[in-house]
């Protein structure tokens, strides 16, 4: 399985602690996930990355099978004005890498963004991150990094059946930039858990609404970062490969859309 | 007894001010000054009740609040009571900062945007004419600001502010809690900075006229 179209989330209803991270990170591993998503401010960069390192001893799985992404916060980017550096390589320590498959920043303030994005650029030249993107992000942003020549390899927004975010998926796949969703089943919002168009897709593929929700995102170019505090529902989850959605059952799922958000991005990143 | 003891010392930052209140209240009473006493008693219940509308008042933009995408945001010194007689429109949230500049609204706004609709929607800044070139954030506009914020402002003492709004500021908090408010024409005072940023995001900028 490609380990990029799924990603194991380590954010905020994740489990933190090493015991209950290990299991669900393990059913991960065993189900085929090699990808996983962190930030400084979720609190798990040594953790996931003292588990990483355990598990890939024990099952045998070399460094470049896994896909690492973490970011940097909003503070960081204050703190530093910008100049990140110092940041990174506490990542990369905590995270036991000497490389990072994927940095992100997490919440593009206007007032640190373009210092940051220098550093990102000159760390991708140096082989430090593999990939940069950003996080949170909307249409105008990109149009105006477009305009300057200077895009992401990846980007990162909320995004479900409520908030299908079709121009910038239609941008972003114009322009070749990975798109990935957070927070991809919205929380089970009862919208999604009681929809009628959500049961009768599910029930026509035999799947339950997380995976049908899943497929959907895997099924319109997205990767979804998904996460579980239960190994039983991670193996749920990962079980999505067998099947497809048809072009009728995606436009179904999409009509749900309301531009619903949870997270409203001016709360984290004022100005955005 | 322990619950609400719990709900009010939220922050070691509290534990000071509250220790402060025990003291000085013993202090009192040991000495029979039982006006003292109340007005002691009076001011921790007001500033409770104060903080209390303050966070309510954020509750739209929280992450399980379903109210998202609204035609019209108003910000500012306006009574929140007469919303609805603003627009046309019923899909409206007001955030209510009794005495504010126009820098602690447009920081307001720059917070809370988010919650408009995709495709434009409307915001109204209101600021009494006295307040517009004024400098400075009351604790009903520091409630909305985000770490970073408060760090490049270089706002002292935010954490308290936002706790204790009736200590810093006493009279905006009784306008707070009486929902004082109105507004004048801002016509000639909205600046640059403020246009470009809602014509930037496809927000429109009302001028309101009360």
């Amino acid at each position: 399985m490609d380990a990029n179209r799924l990603i194991f989330g380590t954010g905020v209803s994740s489990s933190k602690d090493y015991d209950s991270l290990k299991q669900v990170i393990r059913a991960a591993m065993e189900s085929g996930i090699f990808a996983f998503d962190t930030a400084p401010s979720y609190g798990t960069e040594e953790v996931l990355g003292r588990i990483l390192k355990e598990l890939s001893d024990e099952m045998g799985i070399d460094r470049e099978r896994l896909f690492i992404q973490t970011k940097i916060d909003a503070w960081q980017m204050q703190e530093s004005d910008g100049k990140v550096y110092k940041h990174i390589e506490s990542a990369m320590k905590k995270l036991g890498v000497d490389y990072i498959d994927s940095l992100l920043i997490h919440w593009p303030v206007p007032e640190y963004f373009d210092r940051t994005w220098e550093c990102f650029v000159k760390l991708k030249n140096d082989g430090i991150a593999q990939k940069t993107g950003i996080c949170n992000i909307r249409l105008r942003h990109l149009k105006k990094y477009a305009e300057r020549g200077d895009l992401p390899d990846i980007i990162q927004i909320e995004r479900n059946p409520l908030r299908t975010c079709e121009k910038e998926i239609e941008f972003c796949h114009g322009h070749g930039i990975k798109v990935q969703a957070y927070s991809p089943l919205c929380k089970m919002d009862e919208r999604l858990r009681d929809s009628e168009i959500l049961k009768e897709v599910s029930q026509r593929n035999g799947k339950s609404i997380g995976q049908t929700v899943l497929r959907w995102h895997i099924d319109t170019g997205v990767t979804p970062v998904f996460t579980s505090k239960k190994p039983e529902r991670v193996k749920e989850y990962t079980g999505i490969f067998g099947f497809k959605l048809s072009e009728e059952d995606i436009a179904l799922i999409s009509s749900l859309n309301i531009d619903y958000k949870m997270y409203l991005e001016s709360i984290a990143c004022p100005g955005l | 007894m322990s619950g609400i003891v719990n709900k009010v010392i939220k922050r070691k930052t509290d534990v000071a001010v509250i220790f402060m209140l025990m003291v000085l209240t013993a202090f009192f009473l040991f000495f029979r000054m039982y006006l003292a006493v109340l007005v002691i008693l009076v001011f921790a219940a007001l500033n409770e009740i104060t903080v209390g509308k303050m966070n309510k008042q954020k509750i739209p933009f929280g992450t399980y609040s379903k109210i998202r995408n609204v035609d019209c945001l108003v910000i500012g010194d306006i009574n929140p009571n007469s919303m609805h007689s603003l627009s046309e429109s019923s899909n409206i949230v007001s955030i209510f900062l009794p005495g504010c500049t126009l820098a602690g609204a447009f920081e307001v706004l720059r917070h809370t945007f988010s919650i408009l609709k995709e495709c434009g929607g409307t915001v109204i800044l209101a600021v009494r004419k006295k307040n517009i070139g004024k400098a400075g954030y009351s604790p009903f506009d520091i409630s909305f600001f985000h770490r970073i914020t408060i760090n490049r402002l270089g706002i002292k003492n935010a954490k308290l502010m936002r706790r204790f709004p009736v200590l810093f500021a006493p009279l905006k908090s009784m306008m707070f809690l009486g929902k004082i408010g109105k507004s004048r024409s801002m016509k000639d005072y909205f600046d640059k900075e403020v246009l470009d940023f809602c014509s930037k995001r496809g927000i429109e900028m009302r001028i309101l006229e009360v």
